[in-house]
């Protein structure tokens, strides 16, 4: 808290990035109970933090194709009987980044292709503060499809339909859902 | 200017500063049905309510959610359960969180039982707000030009730091940087994309409105 008792620049973010621990994240919550000022600094740190995660997954997928594609490259001229297949099987296994923002309500709120990994990017603004949470994912039936961390390795190349991402804390928690739709593999 | 609206304070001082006996009275009050009371509990807390509930849960019957929460608190105050006025604020965060978990667990809940009825999952769920989804996808696009614009160090930084939510000071150490150059370099980024984005929408539109 600075002098007249409102919350610093490392507060709000801390708080946007759900990496505020007790007994900070109490005293934020209850001064945000009363305080509209730093309600709305913490809006505007949420949709930094949430745009800048976004941009930065995208970034990250970026980089990782452009190596791959490199190497393509190479294999193509080397064979370029094999390049059909090898284009096939890449963007088959390229993880696809999908963002799970903010649950402002309980709808559909993600698109991913099916077929190929996930590599989620879960919103965990205003959750408890954890190195990792446990991940699951279900299906419409609530069938359990498919369990990882966050973060972690990607989670496992799907069918088409409705799955809900749910999000653990350490201790088994449920913290939140979030609804993803896989449709048709990407063109 | 301060916007912090504890009962019967000046404007000008922080919620630390609201004085017991200014918070004893509003509970004395709400538990003698005095509609002054609740009068006051609306004015003081209505805004973070909605702002909390609105932050986890989504703009979704946030109307009745704020209307439970009031409900629960003042109800309880008059049973006596509050013991210490004091503590008013911290006991209205935790009717939130837990009315927050109770939802969380009904949502999953229900969605398990009635899936195969089809009721999981309403009509109106399966398609994303498309103004909230366009102001996001607007925000991602101007993070991105202010990590384009960055050296490779910086948007290095910033990538491991909000995406793999690497601890700063082992940031710091695996790219040679100080403390101060890593907060200078969060900082600017920062302003940035908020110079970017009040050029590009007025305010108010940065934010997705409930
Ligand atoms: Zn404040």
């Amino acid at each position: 808290m600075d002098v007249e008792g409102h919350l610093v620049e490392e507060e709000i973010e801390r708080y946007s990035l759900a990496a505020s621990a007790e007994p900070e994240l109490s005293q934020v919550e209850e001064h945000l109970l009363l305080c509209a000022s730093c309600r709305k600094k913490v809006e505007t740190s949420d949709v930094y933090v949430n745009s800048m995660r976004r941009a930065a997954a995208q970034i990250r997928a970026e980089e990782k194709r452009a190596p791959r594609w490199a190497g393509m490259a190479f294999l193509l001229a080397a064979a370029v009987l094999l390049a059909g297949v090898i284009l096939i099987r890449s963007n088959a296994t390229a993880p696809f980044a999908v963002s799970l923002a903010v649950t402002r309500g309980v709808g559909i709120n993600a698109q991913a292709p099916a077929g190929v990994p996930l590599a989620l990017q879960l919103d965990v603004t205003g959750l408890p503060a954890a190195a990792s949470y446990r991940v699951e994912m279900v299906d419409r039936a609530g069938k359990q499809v498919w369990t990882g961390t966050f973060p972690g390795r990607p989670a496992k190349p799907l069918p088409a339909g409705i799955y809900f991402v749910r999000l653990y804390s350490p201790a088994g928690d449920l913290l939140r859902e979030y609804g993803l739709e896989i449709g048709p593999l990407l063109k | 200017m301060n916007e912090i609206i504890p009962p019967l304070v000046n404007p000008e001082q922080s919620a630390s500063a609201a004085d017991s006996a200014t918070w004893a009275s509003l509970v004395e009050r709400i538990r003698t049905d005095d509609p002054s009371g609740m009068e006051e509990l609306y004015r003081v807390f209505s805004q973070g309510i909605r702002f909390y509930l609105c932050r986890q849960l989504g703009t979704q019957d946030l109307d009745d959610r704020v209307h439970d929460i009031f409900l629960i608190v003042t109800q309880s105050i008059r049973r006596g359960d509050l013991r210490e006025p004091d503590r008013l604020m911290g006991y209205v965060r935790t009717v939130l969180r837990r009315q927050v978990a109770s939802h969380i667990e009904q949502i999953v809940h229900s969605r398990n039982n009635h899936a195969d009825l089809e009721m999981g999952l309403r009509l109106s769920d399966r398609h994303p707000d498309p103004e909230r989804s366009a102001i996001q996808n607007e925000n991602q696009t101007l993070a991105m030009r202010v990590l384009h614009s960055l050296k490779s160090r910086d948007r290095e930084v910033l990538v491991r730091f909000y995406l793999k939510e690497q601890a700063p000071e082992d940031i710091c150490r695996e790219l040679d940087l100080s403390a101060t150059q890593f907060r200078l370099i969060k900082s600017r980024a920062k302003t940035r994309f908020i110079e970017l984005a009040k050029r590009r929408f007025s305010l108010r539109n940065l934010v997705p409105q409930p």
